[in-house]
């Protein structure tokens, strides 16, 4: 196969994304901020490749963890474990300056055969003394976000057209082939910036001929393209119809709870007549009562969900102008920096409850907001208030932060 | 008076015998019968808004039928905390199995059920089984707002007790015993924005009370102290965040609402419901406007009760007030 | 726009907050923003589209001659999905030669050794 045959072996010839493969060397060299980096992007640009071929430039060896190996978190840590921390003889003698542990496609690791391989995966970034490379198609998945978090990130971009018809060139010259170049630019383009799927377009268009004419590639269809997240929703807000927008969402890799959220922070910006608002909003609103119903059973309500995003999306499409989009979803920086302190505040009305006899509830709503003012005086009876209570010094300085 | 000098007045000035309750002579004649021979009382259902003393008024019944030892034979629970039915009877079984062992010179065991008009209709009737097949050794108390949300089955086994909301002149006798015992002294135009503001819930009127005291500027407790206290414990967020929806302003109004779910810590539902309870006050409104905004709130508190994301729906809703307003003539103040 | 960064009209300090959030650096020197967080190069080009009220165009560096050049020149301009973002790419005169490949291979090449020669 001529994706193996072309694979590239040094950094120099991985063509495309200039500017993320420098920063991934450097990283590699010296530039770590954190134990582990994330390259991702669309499928076919030379994220894995890269790696290998950086690999192979800084005399480094890959010990790779695929998509196809299992991922629960047992068969991690067995094979990645003592991986991450031996040195071995092997690697004295063949003048390797070290070990790059790769997780290839980590965004693979979904459902219960994977349990618990995100987890595991994390704890092999905290205690690794090699470095981790990881890749992936898509990140903004929830489930990824530990390892998001830990990660030093890279983003590939699909491959500039002119780099791939480069590249095809060189193939065909290769195998002693020859082609009209139009035909070479009609793949390209067909490819939308896959290396991959081009090379391998390229070879299927190339069987039973030695010369590829231009009439012999109109028929190649372009695939269908996840595009990137933040590039899905700008489409899906400028799109002209609910139709147009139900096609893009479908065809894309966002997961629904993240579209559903992302869909809620853009609306406001999207729409600034109150009118359409609220029109989008309560269809927004019935397609989150329908995701509520899903929870992990009734899929079959799944399409009025999609269905619904799409029409609040594309509410009155002529007044559609340019906004710069939220993403992502901020519930999730909400709920960072709150769930600790909610942590606290609920202890400190669950203290209170077993004092003055009432709910947590109602001491959120009736005692919380005079405890506040009463704290923020210092003075003899506030301490005594707080022995009382038996509050910690830790709910004391909420509250106190709190007014 | 050391020991108390430190604890919430709400505590401190908390009705400890029946004859020290100052209001409600008709409940506590006909408690006190029942009082008599205890073996007799039924369960019980006391219902009434709240800061009315329905709390008090069973923990006082509490510790006369079970004496010095009423804690260890007393259960609370709250609806709203517990996490469903199944762990309401968990607690009543081991309660009641710890409990009947010393049972020598009790009657029965009590247990306080407050908020039970929270509860599910599914989950009242399993509250009522329990207290069937307890109620050789266990009394119940349940406490509500509303007696109308308690099923008929279970109003059917209780004595219903009516707390009606404190009179002007009842909240006033109370505050002005309380400045008295605090030594404090409370102008008369201070008691009363008090009592405007703690609107028949006298909890309300002792937290106001004692906040104040601990910001006033001299010996005695102004008017303008109370404002004060009242203005920085209860900032209008729910009005503000009404007004700026209703005049059309969606994205402050939002920014409002994340503050009441971040750093207030409120629930979509407790925001909802106090969004319906102040719709009633917004005198700008006519009643048919009213009625339309209610109706609205009521549709988005029944997708919010389907599971849905609580700031989807509670933005959804600012978004229809938004709407609400442009399409009627002018605009509000606020 | 020059190598380096470019210049943006005086914007304000809650936009400058903003855009410092976003990803870009400011040097104060030659007063030029220069983009630091090249993951984020989509968000900053709408954002700036949006504060400026037009749509930014940033030009590439030709990869073999180095010499800058719009997109809009590009006959792949439709189909790009990385259009006027500052990154590398090929101008149209190095585009139509027939060992581009070698050419690029080379020149990345020389660049690393540049730049390790640097460190």
């Amino acid at each position: 196969m001529w994706v193996e045959k072309y694979r590239p072996e040094t950094v120099a010839e991985v063509i495309g994304n200039e500017e993320a493969k420098a920063t991934f060397v450097n990283w590699l060299k010296k530039g770590r901020k954190k134990r582990a980096v994330l390259l991702y992007g669309p499928a076919g640009v030379g994220k894995t490749a890269l790696v290998h071929a950086a690999a192979h430039d800084l005399n480094y060896k890959v010990i790779e963890m695929n998509a196809s190996d299992t991922r629960t978190g047992k068969a991690i840590m067995e094979i990645a474990g003592p991986a991450a921390s031996l040195t071995s003889l092997d690697e004295f003698s063949l003048d390797i300056k070290g070990s790059i542990l790769l997780f290839d496609e980590v965004d693979g690791i979904f459902g219960r055969e994977d349990r618990g391989g995100v987890g595991a995966i994390v704890k092999i970034i905290k205690e690794s003394q090699t470095p981790i490379v990881l890749t992936a198609n898509n990140i903004s998945i929830l489930k990824l976000r530990p390892i998001t978090n830990a990660s030093d990130l890279i983003k590939f971009r699909w491959v500039r057209i002119p780099l791939i018809v480069a590249l095809l060139q060189k193939i065909c010259q290769t195998e002693k082939m020859s082609s009209e170049r139009e035909a070479l630019e009609t793949i390209a383009q067909g490819s939308q910036g896959d290396v991959r799927s081009a090379i391998n377009d390229l070879q299927t268009l190339f069987q039973g001929k030695s010369v590829l004419r231009k009439e012999d590639v109109q028929h190649i269809s372009a695939r269908n393209r996840p595009l990137d997240v933040h590039q899905t929703l700008k489409e899906v807000f400028s799109a002209v119809s609910p139709k147009e927008a139900w096609s893009i969402l479908n065809n894309s890799i966002i997961d629904y709870d993240t579209l559903l959220l992302a869909i809620h922070d853009n609306l406001p910006l999207r729409y600034r007549n109150p009118e359409n608002l609220a029109t989008a909003y309560n269809i927004l609103s019935r397609a989150d009562v329908f995701r509520g119903r899903i929870g992990t059973e009734v899929w079959r309500l799944l399409p009025y969900v999609y269905d619904l995003l799409a029409q609040s999306a594309t509410i009155a499409p002529k007044t559609f102008q340019p906004f710069k989009l939220m993403f992502p979803p901020t519930k999730f920086s909400l709920l960072k920096w709150t769930g600790r302190d909610r942590a606290i505040l609920e202890s400190i009305c669950a203290k209170i409850a077993v004092k003055c006899h009432i709910s947590k509830r109602l001491a959120n709503l009736e005692f919380i907001p005079f405890l506040r003012m009463i704290f923020k005086k210092e003075s003899d009876r506030a301490t005594k208030i707080a022995t009382w209570l038996e509050l910690d010094e830790k709910s004391l300085e909420y509250i106190r932060r709190m007014a | 008076m050391s020991r108390t000098e430190g604890i919430m007045w709400v505590e401190k000035y908390r009705p400890k015998t029946l004859d020290e309750v100052v209001n409600l002579k008709g409940v506590i004649q006909s408690l006190k019968a029942f009082l008599k021979t205890p073996g007799t009382m039924p369960h019980l259902l006391f219902a009434g808004m709240p800061g009315t003393g329905k709390t008090s008024v069973a923990l006082c019944i509490a510790r006369q039928i079970l004496g010095s030892n009423w804690r260890t034979f007393t259960l609370e629970l709250n609806a709203s905390d517990e996490r469903g039915i199944k762990m309401v009877r968990e607690r009543v079984k081991n309660f009641a199995r710890y409990s009947r062992s010393g049972l020598a010179d009790i009657p029965y065991a009590v247990i306080i059920l407050d908020e039970s008009d929270q509860m599910t209709a599914t989950a009242q009737s399993a509250l009522r089984r329990i207290m069937e097949t307890s109620s050789l050794f266990c009394r119940f108390i349940l406490i509500c707002n509303y007696s109308s949300k308690i099923i008929e089955p279970i109003q059917s086994r209780c004595a219903i007790f009516r707390f009606s909301a404190l009179q002007k002149e009842d909240v006033m006798k109370h505050l002005r015993y309380i400045a008295e015992k605090e030594d404090l002294d409370l102008a008369i135009d201070a008691a009363e924005v008090i009592i405007e503001f703690s609107e028949g819930d006298l909890r309300r009127a002792i937290n106001i009370i004692q906040t104040s005291a601990m910001y006033r500027e001299d010996a005695s407790i102004s008017k303008n102290t109370v404002f004060s206290v009242v203005g920085q414990a209860h900032p209008k967020n729910i009005q503000m965040m009404l007004s700026k929806a209703l005049n059309g302003n969606f994205m402050e109004a939002r920014d409002r609402l994340y503050e009441l779910m971040t750093t207030y810590s409120l629930s979509g539902t407790d925001i909802i419901r106090q969004i319906h309870r102040e719709l009633y006050r917004l005198s700008y409104l006519s009643p048919e406007d009213q009625a339309e905004l209610a109706r609205i709130v009521g549709e988005y508190d029944f997708r919010l009760s389907q599971g849905a994301n609580e700031d989807i729906q509670l933005s959804a809703l600012l978004a229809q007030f938004a709407r609400f307003t442009k399409s009627r003539v002018g605009s509000v103040s606020g | 726009m020059n190598k380096d960064g470019f210049k943006l009209p005086y914007l304000g300090r809650s936009k400058f907050i903003e855009l410092m959030k976003m990803g870009l650096e400011f040097e104060r020197g030659r007063n030029i923003f220069y983009i630091r967080d090249l993951n984020r190069a989509e968000e900053i080009k709408d954002s700036l589209s949006e504060i400026l009220n037009q749509e930014i165009a940033f030009p590439q560096t030709c990869l073999i001659c180095g010499k800058e050049f719009l997109c809009l020149e590009c006959k792949y301009y439709e189909t790009c999905s990385s259009r006027d973002l500052p990154f590398h790419c090929v101008c149209k005169k190095c585009s139509t030669q027939s060992d581009l490949y070698k050419r690029y291979v080379k020149k990345t090449k020389d660049e690393q050794i540049r730049t390790d020669l640097k460190l």
